[in-house]
């Protein structure tokens, strides 16, 4: 005999709202439905009724935590309506923003998988080391969450301390080596929790066209930053870690494998960030953008974000779509849960890393 | 999309098509492969680009100014983005989302915002929006200012 389980919109996992019908049979998840929309705003319909500069600020809002990623790559789309070359100095420290809020969107996955599996001591230890990330985001930018870096031409804010930014690297890789990745790859209990369970295989993944860390753990190979290089990403060193078990282990692995790639990044960065202007001019003050369509896209820390704009020549945009990673990811977590035991299916969802600020726009 | 554009009545699906020629319409500008033939069979187009190892990355919906929605299908093949744009006939379009898993939610909420009927869907379940809220959210056309 079947029974379900409503599990949401306030979820045990996770502090964002969505709800999961779980249909069980004994401890066994059977068929799971997933209920989306709880955080709803309609940001492009917003986006059509303001002006190009407030839609930077607008887009920033999307996402609490790849803020940078979304007004990045709204920019992105419209510098290409505009012509606009972007100056050197610029795309490092874009680069640099990018790879720091990946840091940031890792480590704070990784300390709340680390809470689902029952390990609280690694919870602490990777927001003790998210904080370090954060200090240096606000040091940058001044602002620890929507950080406003980002204008149509470059940024608006230079980074003059690079060895600060060299420092909370060292920092942050030494305890990813020493503590995090060996506890997440090799510590017996975090393998009981982890291996085995919420499989997506690689069939699945492309079928449902999954993006990001969830893809590579499945054994997608795909990262934007490398295929469909931007900014100045194919000037930079960087591995693409991948696995094949497809389960919640590979997407823990993945993750921390990038973690250390994104750290390899940013001293990079840091290193070859060249002299020169930090933007360009873009003329008046209310930007008028001439007609036609522009599309983006960006390797976000959950995967690709992808925009599309339309301008008509006025200084506010006909069209704003906005595709975030987790509105293509979550849908795979019907098929993830099936067969699982009902108490994997909390941290088998939170594997996903969904973002329902992301999804619900 | 350019009005100096070719407009192929027909796409061949066929490998050749990505080959990318100007001849059959395709046309490369900001960030994408664009192609707009005089007629888009969507399901042939699903069915050609999931063949050749394609992910289908979402579907662009945009009111024109006779009410009926262009769709801009997004693919990503090989790290390049090739784009089929159509436009609804009477506003309905016809599903892939049998062919394509992750259609479903796509074609969801593109219903949602712009009252588009998706044809062959088995049903067109609330996505965004709660229950019993009309569809057609973002529409332009006989909206108060």
């Amino acid at each position: 005999m079947s029974y379900r389980i409503p599990i949401g919109p306030f979820h045990p996992a996770l502090e964002e709202p969505y709800k999961l019908d779980l249909t069980c049979e004994g401890e066994t998840v059977r068929a799971a439905e997933l209920h989306v929309g709880f955080n709803f705003r309609d940001i492009e319909y917003l986006a059509e009724r303001r002006n190009y500069q407030q839609v930077i600020s607008l887009v920033e809002r999307v996402c609490g935590i790849c803020s940078n990623v979304h007004s990045l790559t709204f920019c992105l789309s419209v510098e290409r309506l505009l012509g606009l070359k972007v100056p050197d100095r610029a795309q490092y420290i874009r680069v640099a923003m990018c790879e720091l809020e990946r840091l940031h969107s890792h480590i704070l996955w990784a300390g709340i998988a680390a809470k689902l599996i029952g390990f609280k001591t690694m919870f602490m230890a990777c927001f003790a080391m998210r904080e370090k990330v954060m200090d240096m985001l606000e040091a940058i930018s001044g602002n620890r969450v929507n950080y406003g870096m980002n204008c149509f031409g470059g940024v608006v804010r230079d980074i003059t301390d690079t060895s600060g930014v060299l420092s909370v690297v060292d920092a942050i890789e030494k305890e990813l080596v020493n503590s995090v990745i060996p506890v997440f790859t090799t510590n017996p209990t975090v393998r009981s929790r982890c291996a085995g369970i919420g499989i997506l295989t690689r069939e699945q993944a492309q079928a449902m066209g999954i993006v990001g860390p969830l893809a590579r753990a499945s054994g997608v190979e795909q990262d934007l930053r490398r295929d469909a290089s931007y900014l100045v990403y194919d000037r930079l060193k960087f591995e693409v870690p991948v696995q094949t078990d497809g389960d919640v282990r590979a997407r823990l692995v993945v993750r921390a494998l990038e973690l250390i790639e994104s750290c390899s990044i940013l001293r990079q960065a840091m290193r070859d960030l060249p002299e020169g202007p930090i933007a360009v001019s873009t003329g008046a003050p209310r930007l008028k953008v001439p007609a036609g369509t522009a599309v983006a896209r960006i390797e976000a820390p959950r995967g690709e974000v992808f925009y599309s704009v339309t301008a008509n020549g006025t200084d506010v945009p006909k069209r704003v779509k906005i595709r975030t990673p987790t509105f293509a990811n979550m849908p795979a977590m019907q098929w993830a849960v099936l067969g699982a035991q009902l108490s994997d299916a909390p941290l088998i969802q939170a594997s996903i890393d969904p973002c329902y600020s992301c999804t619900d726009r | 999309m350019s009005d100096a554009m070719p407009m192929p009545e027909t796409l061949r699906f066929d490998p050749g098509l990505l080959e990318l020629r100007a001849a059959d319409g395709w046309e490369q500008k900001n960030g994408a492969w664009w192609i707009a033939p005089g007629s888009l069979d969507p399901r042939a187009m699903t069915k050609f680009m999931l063949a050749q190892g394609a992910r289908l990355m979402t579907v662009t919906a945009m009111e024109g100014d006779g009410g009926e929605i262009r769709l801009d299908y997004h693919w990503d093949v090989k790290g390049v983005i090739l784009t089929f744009t159509t436009q609804t006939g009477a506003n309905t379009a016809i599903s892939v989302s049998d062919l394509c898993p992750g259609a479903d939610w796509i074609e969801r909420e593109i219903h949602e915002y712009f009252a588009v009927e998706f044809s062959g869907r088995d049903n067109t379940k609330p996505l965004m929006l709660r229950p019993g809220l009309e569809a057609g959210l973002n529409r332009r056309q006989g909206e108060k200012s």
